[in-house]
C-alpha cells in the first residue's frame, strides 16, 4: 500500500505541476513499476488492447457528432427553441443556457463541447442583455456538467467499460439527477437575478404570439430536437449498440448539416473532424496510461487492500459513502471526468461492492460527483474553459460559481448518494 | 482547436509555448513539418469520418440488407486506433493535451513557471520514449509471430504500427517542444536583463 500511496502522490504532484493528465499517469505507471519491480512493458499491451476495444468506439463517434453540431447550426436552433419558452422572462436567458446545455448533452455527451457550442453563443448574448459577466460565465461552467449526466455521456461510456456494466443502464443512472440538477440551476439562476436591475427583458408577447413563436422555433429546430430520441431510442429499443448509435448520430448530423440546413461546408467538416480527432486522441491517451497503471495495481490486489483500509476506518455505510464522495470530489478536482471515472471504477468499486451499493447506483454517484469536482478549483478544467470563452479572470466568476455549486450541485450529490431509487428506477425498467 | 480543455493561460500565467513557433515557419525544416502536419491532419480526418461511415454501414447492412459483415468489427478498431494515435500526435504538436495544474495560480515568477513547464516537457519526453520502446517491442512480437486478423486475415502490424508511429512522432514533437521552451526561457531572461539595465 505504501507504493500505491507514493505513486498517487507522484501523479498528483505531476498533475498540479501542469504535466498533461495522460503523461502524469504514464510516469506514475513507470514509477510504480520501478518501486514494485513490476514489468510495465507487459502491461503496455494490455493498455493497447483496452483502447482498441470495440465498445470504446462510441467515444470518438459521439465526440465527432458533438463537435460537428457546433458548426452545423444545430446548437443555434436548439437555443432559439428553448428561448421561445423562457426567453421573455427576467433571467430567462440564463434558463435558456441551462436547458440548452442539458439538451446539447443529450446529443453530444461532452461538457467541453457544450461550453464550446452553447457558451460561445450564450455568454456574449447574456452580457449584451445586462447579465453580470461573472454570473453568465459561472452559469455556463456549471451547466456544462449536465452534458456529462444526460445520456449519451462520454465519461459514463468509459465507466461502464471499466466496470463491465451495461452502457445503456449506466447512461440511465444519471438521467433523472441530471434533469433535476438542470431545474435546480434554472431556479437558482432566477433567484440570484431577482433583484438585478441591469437585465433587459424582451417585452412579453400575447399568449397566441408566444405559441406561434414556439411553433416556428420548434419547426426550425425539429431535426435537432428529435436527435436525442433517435440516439437513445436506437440504444434502448435494441436496434443499435451505443457505438452504432454514435455512428448514426454522426451520419445524421452530416445529413442535417449538409443537405437540410446547408450550414456545413467541406472546410467546416475538415476543421471540426480535426478538432474532434485531437480531443479524442487526448482522451484516449489518458485512458491508455490509466489502463496500464490500473493493471499493475489490480494484479497487486491494491484496490482490495484499499477497500480493506477504508472498511477499517468504519463499517457504517453512511460514513463510508461520505468518505467515497469526498475521495471522488478530490479526484474530480484534480483530474478530468473520463480519468476520474476510470479511477473510481478501479479504486473505489471494490469498497462499494463490499458495502452493498449497486454498481449502477455507484455510476450515478460517480457521474454526479465528478461533475462537481471538474468545476471546483484548483484544476477545474471546465471552469477555466468557460472563463476562456468570456476572457474573464477567475476572481470575477469564482464567487457565483461557488454559489451554484454549494446550493445546487453539492445537495444533488447527497440526494443521489442517499436516495438510490433516483438513479436505479430508470435502469430497472430495462430488466 | 475550438475545444480546449486547458487553462486560458493568458489570464493566469504565460501562454503555453508550442512546438512549432510561428516566426520560424519559413525555414525548410518547418515547411517540411507543415507538410507532415497536414498529412497527419488529413489522415486523422479520413480515419475519423471513415470510422463513422463504416459503423453506420454496419447498421444499414444488418437491417437493410440483412447481411452483417463481420470484417467491419476488425476494420473499425483499426481506423479508430489510427485516428486515436494521430490525434495524440497532433495534440502534442499543438499542446492540446488535457491538463490542469496550479503552477500559474500559485507562482507569479514567469521564469519559474517556464522552467517548471520545461521540466514537465522533459518528463513527458521520457514517458513517450519509454512507452514508445514498449510499443515497438509489442509490435515486433506480433510481427515475429506473423499474426493475422481473424476474419479479414490482414497482418496485425497494420493495427500495431499506429501505436509505434504515434509514440515516434510524439517524441519528435516533444523534442521540438523542448527546443521551443528553452528558446522562450532564454528570450525572457534576455528581456528581463535588458529591462533591468534600462
Amino acid at each position: 500500500m505504501t507504493i500505491f500511496f507514493l505513486t498517487i502522490a507522484v501523479v498528483v504532484v505531476l498533475l498540479l505541476l501542469e504535466v498533461p493528465v495522460a503523461f502524469s499517469f504514464g510516469l506514475g505507471a513507470l514509477f510504480y513499476g520501478l518501486l514494485s519491480g513490476t514489468d510495465i512493458s507487459f502491461h503496455a499491451g494490455y493498455g493497447y488492447s483496452q483502447i482498441s476495444a470495440f465498445s470504446l468506439l462510441a467515444l470518438p463517434l459521439f465526440v465527432q457528432a458533438g463537435t460537428l453540431m457546433g458548426t452545423g447550426g444545430i446548437s443555434e436552433r436548439l437555443l432559439d427553441f428553448v428561448n421561445a419558452f423562457v426567453g421573455r422572462t427576467k433571467g430567462g436567458l440564463g434558463a435558456v443556457t441551462v436547458l440548452s446545455c442539458a439538451m446539447f448533452g443529450a446529443i453530444s455527451g461532452s461538457a467541453s463541447a457544450a461550453i464550446a457550442a452553447i457558451g460561445r453563443i450564450m455568454v456574449p448574448r447574456m452580457v449584451r442583455e445586462g447579465y453580470p459577466e461573472g454570473h453568465a460565465t459561472a452559469l455556463v461552467a456549471v451547466s456544462s456538467v449536465l452534458a456529462l449526466m444526460i445520456p449519451p455521456s462520454i465519461p459514463m461510456i468509459v465507466f461502464a467499460i471499466a466496470t463491465r456494466q451495461s452502457v445503456a443502464k449506466v447512461f440511465l443512472a444519471t438521467m433523472i439527477p441530471g434533469i433535476l440538477l438542470a431545474l435546480v440551476y434554472c431556479a437558482l439562476n432566477f433567484w440570484f437575478l431577482r433583484k438585478n436591475t441591469t437585465i433587459q427583458v424582451a417585452p412579453k408577447l400575447p399568449l397566441k404570439d408566444v405559441g406561434r413563436e414556439i411553433w416556428a422555433a420548434g419547426k426550425r429546430a425539429s431535426l435537432a430536437i428529435i436527435m436525442p430520441f433517435i440516439i437513445l431510442g436506437g440504444i434502448y429499443s435494441g436496434v443499435a449498440t451505443p457505438t452504432e448509435a454514435g455512428a448514426v448520430a454522426l451520419v445524421y448530423t452530416l445529413v442535417v448539416g449538409f443537405v437540410i440546413y446547408r450550414t456545413m461546408t467541406l472546410h467546416n467538416l475538415f476543421e471540426s473532424s480535426k478538432d474532434a480527432a485531437i480531443l479524442t486522441g487526448s482522451v484516449i491517451m489518458v485512458l491508455f496510461f490509466l489502463f496500464i497503471l490500473s493493471r499493475g495495481m489490480i494484479l497487486a490486489q491494491i484496490p482490495n487492500q484499499f477497500a480493506e483500509l477504508l472498511l477499517s476506518i468504519s463499517e457504517d455505510k453512511i460514513i463510508l459513502l461520505l468518505i467515497i464522495n469526498l475521495l471522488l470530489l478530490l479526484m474530480g478536482m484534480i483530474v478530468d471526468d473520463v480519468s476520474g471515472g476510470v479511477l473510481a471504477a478501479i479504486i473505489l468499486m471494490p469498497v462499494v461492492q463490499k458495502i452493498g451499493v449497486d454498481p449502477i447506483h455507484f455510476a450515478a454517484i460517480v457521474g454526479t460527483n465528478l461533475g462537481l469536482g471538474n468545476i471546483s478549483p484548483p484544476c477545474a478544467p471546465l471552469l477555466y474553459m468557460a472563463g476562456g470563452v468570456t476572457k474573464l479572470s477567475l476572481d470575477k466568476y469564482i464567487g457565483p460559481t461557488m454559489k451554484f455549486l454549494l446550493l445546487g450541485h453539492l445537495p444533488m450529490v447527497f440526494i443521489v448518494t442517499f436516495i438510490p431509487e433516483l438513479s436505479l428506477w430508470l435502469p430497472s425498467l430495462l430488466d | 482547436m475550438s475545444i480546449e480543455y486547458t487553462h486560458p493561460d493568458e489570464l493566469i500565467g504565460p501562454a503555453y509555448v508550442k512546438a512549432i513557433p510561428d516566426k520560424h515557419k519559413t525555414s525548410l525544416f518547418y515547411r517540411l513539418e507543415a507538410r507532415l502536419a497536414q498529412a497527419i491532419a488529413v489522415a486523422m480526418v479520413i480515419a475519423t469520418i471513415g470510422l463513422g461511415l463504416l459503423m453506420a454501414a454496419q447498421v444499414l447492412m444488418r437491417y437493410g440488407l440483412e447481411s452483417p459483415f463481420l470484417g467491419i468489427e476488425e476494420l473499425a478498431p483499426m481506423l479508430a486506433l489510427w485516428a486515436y494515435f494521430l490525434g495524440m500526435i497532433y495534440a502534442t504538436r499543438d499542446q492540446d493535451h488535457i491538463s490542469g495544474g496550479i503552477v500559474a495560480l500559485i507562482f507569479k515568477n514567469r521564469t519559474l513557471i517556464q522552467a517548471i513547464r520545461l521540466a514537465g516537457s522533459f518528463a513527458c519526453l521520457l514517458a513517450v520514449c519509454v512507452f514508445g520502446y514498449f510499443a515497438l517491442k509489442f509490435a515486433q512480437f506480433n510481427l515475429d509471430l506473423n499474426r493475422k486478423s481473424i476474419y479479414m486475415r490482414w497482418p496485425k502490424y497494420l493495427w500495431d504500427f499506429s501505436m509505434v508511429t504515434g509514440f515516434a512522432l510524439m517524441a519528435f514533437y516533444y523534442c521540438l517542444q523542448i527546443i521551443a521552451e528553452i528558446r522562450d526561457l532564454k528570450q525572457s531572461r534576455k528581456n528581463r536583463s535588458a529591462a533591468t539595465q534600462q
